[in-house]
């Protein structure tokens, strides 16, 4: 389940404003109610792109994170994480 | 009676509309409107538009392989594009007997009776026509959720979608008083319209620094188009495994798109089909038969 959790996250900060808003406010107290394994938080709230497509994140709604500038993800700084990174099995 | 007076395979970007106006003099907006010539002489009374949904229209919890839209009437961009606002018209008539021979035929389709389109479907049809008057057919394939459908199949599935076009009966289309009016009423005019990119990559390890993409496979791009150019459409439904339209990016699926609108169209040759660029892993092609 957890590529499908990272994936409802990017999907959901892609259509609900009121949601994306409050990732943008303060990221880590607007997923604190997910369940994602501390592995994982820690991975998304540091902005490890290339760790989440690893686990399965599907990069189509991985990359919507760079429109806003989410977990401090710039497209550049975005981009340059994503090197290297190896497709999930 | 309906008959397929033409097909038409363009790209999609979201891009496109907020940067490219429909008379402007830039390249894509003059393929665009090489392509819509053909369209409008071509005088369609309905489109059957195919493309991939991203995640807009359909979440993963619960992401059809094959689906037609089935309903009075529709709407988009529901994913932020930034173009302007359309209401569609959905032909219900053609969409439902789609759905009854596909089914017939093997294709289940997932039947959508409630729903916006996101770009796929809204910039080729803010292009290629004047305001999306003419009532649509939506058919989705999915091209980027692992796994796929077969290229083999997605031919399969356009043969099905043109038996469907070639035996919609008469009677159901016309009320029983216009009946006298049968003799000299003209065929149902559908169009065919099937988009998508053969090499793109959008937020994977193989985008270009600094950017939220890249056009990784621009030698199977090319090859793709030549195929087409060619009629070669058997040779290219073999090339086109996973791995291989993988390697052209993780976009590379929606080739299947076109594989569904080549298997509509059939044999034949495009009546236009604009040069590959060396920048871009798409095309734009016209067949025609009216």
């Amino acid at each position: 389940m957890t590529a499908y959790l990272l994936n409802k996250l990017c999907h959901r900060v892609f259509h609900d404003v009121a949601f994306r808003d409050a990732v943008k406010r303060d990221p880590a107290a607007a997923i604190a109610d997910w369940p994602f394994t501390d592995e994982e938080r820690e991975a998304l709230l540091a902005g490890d792109v290339r760790k989440l497509y690893e686990w399965g994140a599907h990069p189509f709604l991985l990359a919507h994170t760079t429109r806003w500038g989410l977990f401090g993800l710039s497209p550049a700084l975005y981009a340059e994480r994503i090197q290297g990174a190896c497709d999930p099995q | 009676m309906a008959r397929l007076v033409a097909g038409i395979g363009v790209p999609h970007s979201p891009h496109y509309p907020a940067a490219i106006a429909k008379d402007g003099p830039e390249e894509t907006a003059r393929l665009f409107r090489a392509v819509k010539a053909h369209l409008d002489a071509a005088r369609a009374d309905a489109i059957v538009v195919i493309a991939n949904d991203h995640f807009n229209t359909f979440f993963l919890n619960n992401f059809p392989t094959f689906a037609i839209g089935v309903a009075d009437k529709s709407f988009g961009p529901n994913d932020q594009t930034k173009m302007p606002h359309y209401d569609l018209l959905i032909e219900t008539t053609l969409a439902n007997h789609i759905r009854n021979v596909a089914i017939g035929e093997g294709f289940d389709l997932s039947v959508v009776q409630e729903f916006g389109v996101d770009h796929a479907m809204l910039v080729p049809l803010h292009y290629l026509t004047d305001g999306i008057r003419v009532p649509v057919v939506p058919i989705w394939v999915n091209a980027f959720v692992k796994p796929l459908p077969t290229a083999k199949r997605c031919f399969a599935l356009g043969r099905a979608v043109r038996s469907a076009i070639d035996s919609l009966p008469q009677d159901t289309r016309l009320p029983q008083d216009t009946r006298q009016a049968q003799d000299t009423r003209q065929d149902l005019r559908v169009a065919v319209v099937g988009t998508g990119s053969f090499s793109l990559e959008i937020g994977g390890p193989k985008i270009e620094p600094g950017k939220r993409n890249a056009v990784p496979d621009l030698a199977w791009s090319r090859h793709v188009h030549r195929r087409m150019a060619e009629a070669r459409f058997d040779e290219l439904v073999e090339e086109a495994t996973p791995e291989r339209m993988w390697q052209a990016g993780n976009i590379g699926g929606e080739l299947l798109n076109w594989i569904v609108t080549l298997g509509v169209i059939g044999k034949d040759k495009p009546r236009y089909i604009a040069d590959h660029n060396d920048k871009d892993g798409h095309a734009y092609a016209v067949w025609r038969w009216d």
